[in-house]
């Protein structure tokens, strides 16, 4: 008995900040049918899990937790007539848009939308990826892992514990694993400075005087059938390993916090053309990707640092479904932005037209005072610059530019320069 | 009376150039050497005489649609007390349904600063 | 009071697990222990996949015989067994004179040991052939019959069709005791002595402490361990078949080579080890497999590796295959030194043994209708559309996807659960269906394999571990216990 496919306007793939976001805005715009696909038992993607505060300082002024932020959109949601799916999996995107998704309840489901929006949000760089060396015991994961377990299912990971990296994630965890009776032994970073917010150091490491070891790293991994320990090696300034002043830690657990990857399965599969710097699609001010008719909005397109930011994309995002979804579609001229001195990455990589605001968001390549973000193009004249007391890779930098200072058909180039420390 | 003299070193987080502040505490009054704008006098000040912060965690769920509710303090609390009131909200259940904001526990650190739900929660599925 | 069987295997590794589907077709009761959680062994589950033509083995040995036989066993076995095979063929590269001048002697060794299809090939060819290799190559041979297997499948599928067909799989049972006993042998395990009439000793690593218990002391076996990488499917490798150094005397060098489930490992090291049991990497080891790699396949880049491991390889001194009965210990039949090409010669050293055995008067009365073929767990992923949908329409657990890298389903997580032997553990699941294997290592199914593993064993989720006692995931104990105790 074969389901016959659903068809609609605007398919979101991925019901987090982003993907919330889009549905509301999709259907807010006038798309008719708008479906919101999640693999997960719930609304509000990674938001669930992340219950500390720090979220809407930007979008509501108020200082909340994930739960709370989701639950924002959330109700916004249940007053449109959005569709959500959960405990469905995209396994299939085709180039033609059309998915194949599959759900206990649901079976195979072909769907047949007029428009996409991708947001599927990251997953963490994992031990293999970075090649820690030593044994392959119980109690290795990921932060976020160890999140899920303890926030969602109420268990710990483990007792005696040590973070590996210092991004938001590892800070949060060290936190709330002595929060919860945990002897967190460390957090291990390999750079020079903590590659999270420093609101984070304070609040998560100082405060509790866990000790952190910069310009560190694990080195090797004991423990044959569960983690015993960790040996621990400083990095030299030359980036070598110095083997012979490591120093061992036991511990049950090692979490890693060693990087976020956006989760692109599905954009490959459907041929989508991929930005190296960001990992993510390469999209237009609109999030458009390579494939007409197919948007992308948050994390799957670059790792953000604030939600607020994910949830803007989002909105935008599904407003520029919608009105592809509708029919108004035009055609224009574009113009591409790559990321040059100075820059790691940024989004969006091409302006479409030459009207409107266009936010761009950008990641410092390493830490900058008195730094300069300028916008130049082709022949390097400067069309727009910023200045920034300081610049740190953890936190995104977000300028806007008028799309009539660009036209259409150049080639334009981000930089910064200034002191590096 | 010669004063207890403090030297106080602390990351200022109230912006991005995450200065690094040098105070010295007299008599109950503050000095700062090196940078310290306005802001970050202020922050210095709270954080040496009354450092606070919201706590967050979660409680066990009855009959909900999932196990564990996310919770908060419906303010900042005093830093030196925090695994005191994580002890408080260890021994604590909520039953299902809960709506975000809603009062789990009156005074969950015995000065009467409540512990909200931050999700709204359903009953379990049957099913 | 004793288990009482007629034939105790002690090992379920490759060679353990194939004389038991071997045997099977006999009308006797059969029992393999082996001390690890599952089945598949140890070093039978970590080593390079491949399956040996035997062109390089050292020529008229016992060795060279078994894997020349079994090489080509492989094409009816891998049908009968629904495991995934395939006759990629092999490229030794030579890069330097010295390099270039051994390849006539193991053109001679290859027909010395009856591969007569080895063939030189000019830099030209070998660059049609497989342009990600150095250019720099200066010649090379190719060995069309190298295959590669999942070893860990090829254990369990037998091990399920031994099962069919009666024999008994007791894992995490080590034996800490073996000897002689009116009628046969008393064998001490750690959970429970069992007399046996005959006693295999298909133990790999520990071959020699089993048989100097029965006074058998004229070898000794050590670890040479050896270290790989494994790169995800969507590395910019561009290799098809295996590529291969010149070897060595020790070892048969660092290889790239693609898996049967379309990533690719590199390695592996060869060091020698004094323990036999402690598994581990090293920056060293794992930098000199990049950089022999790299050798040979420039574009080989370890940025793209999701995952290490080690492999112990049980080195037998005298070195060798033996697989020996003893006249003054009837029912005892000692199968040691199987390493190196293990794996692949294990399906012939089943039929050797065998032989052996019934020479040794192991009854042959026949099982009727004896199981010899085996249906896979059925694999969404790689389901064609209208294959898909049936799926879905026989087990709605078809579309219930767990592991989101490797499109795995509830229905398969299931099946590698509830089948014999099943999947008591993470890693068992892992091994069997592929679930926490890809390129996020468990990231979103890390959460979900545990809960389904706890309400199939009927255990808690404290309880599930990764690979047995002592391995649990999650360890801390719930959050209120916690803060209670601290």
């Amino acid at each position: 008995m074969k389901r016959a496919p659903i068809r609609c306007d605007v398919a979101v793939i991925g019901a987090g900040p982003a993907g919330l976001a889009a549905a509301v805005e999709a259907a807010n715009e006038g798309a008719q049918n708008v479906l919101l696909l999640e693999r997960d038992d719930h609304l509000g993607g990674i938001l669930q899990q992340c219950i500390h505060s720090g979220f809407g300082l930007h979008l509501f002024g108020e200082d909340l937790t994930g739960p709370e932020y989701a639950e924002r959109f959330i109700d916004r949601l249940s007053s449109t007539p959005v569709r959500p799916m959960l405990h469905t999996m995209v396994v299939e995107l085709r180039p033609d848009r059309s998915i194949l998704a599959v759900s206990r309840r649901g079976g195979l489901q072909e769907i047949l939308p007029s428009a996409v929006v991708l947001a599927m949000g990251c997953r963490e760089r994992t031990r293999g990826a970075i090649a820690v060396p030593g044994s392959r015991p119980a109690g290795v994961m990921s932060a976020g892992q160890a999140q899920r377990f303890i926030n969602i299912e109420g268990i710990l990971p483990g007792r005696e514990i040590v973070v590996l990296g210092s991004g938001d994630i590892g800070m949060i965890m060290a936190r709330r694993l002595h929060l919860e009776g945990c002897m967190v032994r460390a957090v291990v970073e390999a750079g020079s400075c903590i590659g999270g917010l420093s609101r984070n150091l304070v609040q998560c490491i100082q405060d509790f005087g866990i000790p952190l070891y910069l310009s560190h790293t694990v080195s090797e991994i004991h423990g044959q059938s569960r983690v015993e320990g960790v040996h621990v090696a400083p990095i030299a300034s030359d980036g070598t390993l110095e083997r012979g002043r490591a120093f061992r830690l036991d511990c049950d657990t090692l979490l890693l916090s060693v990087g976020l990857i956006p989760e692109n399965e599905l954009s490959r599969q459907a041929g989508i053309v991929l930005d190296r710097p960001t990992g993510g699609p390469a999209v237009d001010q609109r999030f458009q990707t390579s494939i007409p008719g197919i948007f992308a909005a948050g994390n799957v397109v670059q790792v953000f640092d604030l939600v607020d930011h994910v949830s803007a994309c989002g909105t935008a995002a599904g407003a520029a479904a919608a009105r592809y979804a509708m029919g108004k579609r035009a055609q224009v001229r574009e113009s591409a932005v790559c990321a040059g001195a100075g820059v790691r990455s940024l989004t969006p990589q091409r302006v479409a037209g030459n009207e409107g605001m266009v936010p761009f968001f950008l990641r410092a390549r390493a830490q900058t005072r008195k730094a300069k973000v300028r916008l130049i193009d082709g022949g390097d004249a400067v069309i727009q610059e910023w200045r920034f007391p300081i610049v740190r890779p953890p936190e995104m930098i977000r300028v806007e530019v008028d799309a009539g200072n660009l036209p259409q058909n150049g080639a334009y180039s981000f930089q910064i320069t200034g002191e590096s420390s | 009376m010669s004063g207890n003299v403090k030297e106080h070193r602390l990351l200022c987080i109230v912006c991005p150039e995450g200065c690094e502040l040098a105070v010295t505490e007299k008599d109950g009054g503050f000095t700062f050497t090196g940078r310290a704008c306005r802001r970050g006098q202020e922050y210095a000040r709270r954080e040496i005489t009354d450092p606070q912060r919201l706590l967050t965690s979660t409680v066990r769920l009855r009959g909900g649609a999932v196990p564990m509710l996310p919770v908060k303090t419906a303010s900042p609390v005093p830093k030196g007390r925090l695994l005191e009131v994580m002890d408080r909200i260890a021994i604590l259940e909520a039953v299902a349904p809960v709506k975000l904001g809603q009062l789990i526990a009156e005074d969950v650190t015995g000065t009467g600063i409540p512990l909200l739900a931050c999700r709204t929660v359903g009953k379990a599925d049957p099913s | 009071m004793a288990e009482k069987t007629d034939l105790l295997i002690i090992g379920a590794g490759a060679v353990g697990t194939a004389l038991a589907r071997e045997l099977s077709r006999l009308s006797l009761r059969i029992l393999v222990v082996d001390r690890l959680h599952d089945v598949g062994g140890d070093a039978s589950k970590s080593n390079s996949a491949i399956i040996h033509t035997g062109f390089d083995a050292p020529p008229g040995t016992l060795e060279s015989r078994l894997v020349t036989q079994a090489n080509p066993m492989y094409d009816r076995l891998a049908a009968d067994l629904d495991i995934p095979f395939r006759r990629v063929g092999a490229i030794l590269v030579a890069l330097s004179e010295e390099e270039e001048a051994e390849l006539p002697h193991i053109l001679e060794k290859a027909l010395a040991n009856g591969v007569p299809d080895v063939e030189r090939l000019e830099a030209a060819a070998i660059r049609g052939m497989e342009p990600a290799v150095n250019p720099a190559v200066r010649c090379g041979l190719l060995v069309p019959r190298e295959s590669i297997i999942d070893p860990f499948l090829l254990v369990v599928a037998q091990a399920e069709v031994a099962a069919s067909n009666g024999v008994e799989f007791s894992t995490g049972r080590e034996v800490t005791g073996l000897q002689r006993h009116p009628g046969g042998f008393l064998v001490a395990t750690s959970r429970g002595d069992i007399e046996a009439s005959f006693v295999v000793n298909a133990a790999g690593m520990f071959t020699d402490r089993l048989s100097a218990q029965l006074g058998i002391k004229d070898f000794t076996v050590h670890p040479r361990r050896g270290q790989f990488h494994v790169l995800d499917r969507a590395a910019p490798v561009g290799v098809q078949r295996i590529i291969l150094p010149v070897p060595t005397k020790t070892t048969k060098g660092r290889l790239l080579a693609p898996t049967v489930h379309g990533n690719w490992i590199m390695g592996p090291t060869a060091e020698e080890l004094e323990d036999r049991t402690t598994h581990g990497t090293t920056q060293e080891g794992l930098a000199e497999v990049v950089r022999d790699v790299r050798r040979l396949v420039p574009g080989a880049d370890p940025s793209w590796a999701i995952t290490q491991y080690d492999g112990l390889r049980p080195v037998r001194t005298p070195d060798g295959y033996h697989l020996r009965s003893f006249p003054g210990i009837p029912g005892y039949l000692e199968l040691s030194g199987i390493r190196s090409t293990g794996v692949t010669a294990s399906v012939a050293v089943a039929r050797y043994a065998s032989d052996l055995l019934q020479q040794m008067g192991l009854p042959q009365a026949a099982r009727t209708g004896p199981v010899t073929r085996r249906k896979g767990i059925s694999c969404f992923r790689e389901a064609e559309p209208a294959a898909r949908a049936a799926l879905v329409e026989g087990d709605p657990l078809y579309a219930s996807v767990i592991c989101r890298c490797e499109t795995v389903t509830e229905a398969e997580i299931l099946q590698a659960i509830r089948r014999t032997p099943g999947a008591r553990d993470v890693d068992g699941i892992k091994r069997r269906v592929r679930a926490g294997l890809g390129r996020c290592q468990g990231g979103f199914c890390g959460s979900r394999i545990p809960a389904i593993l706890a309400r199939e064993l009927g255990c808690t989720l404290h309880e599930v571990s990764k690979k047995g006692p002592g391995s649990e995931i999650l360890n801390g104990g719930t959050k209120s216990q916690r803060r209670a105790a601290s």
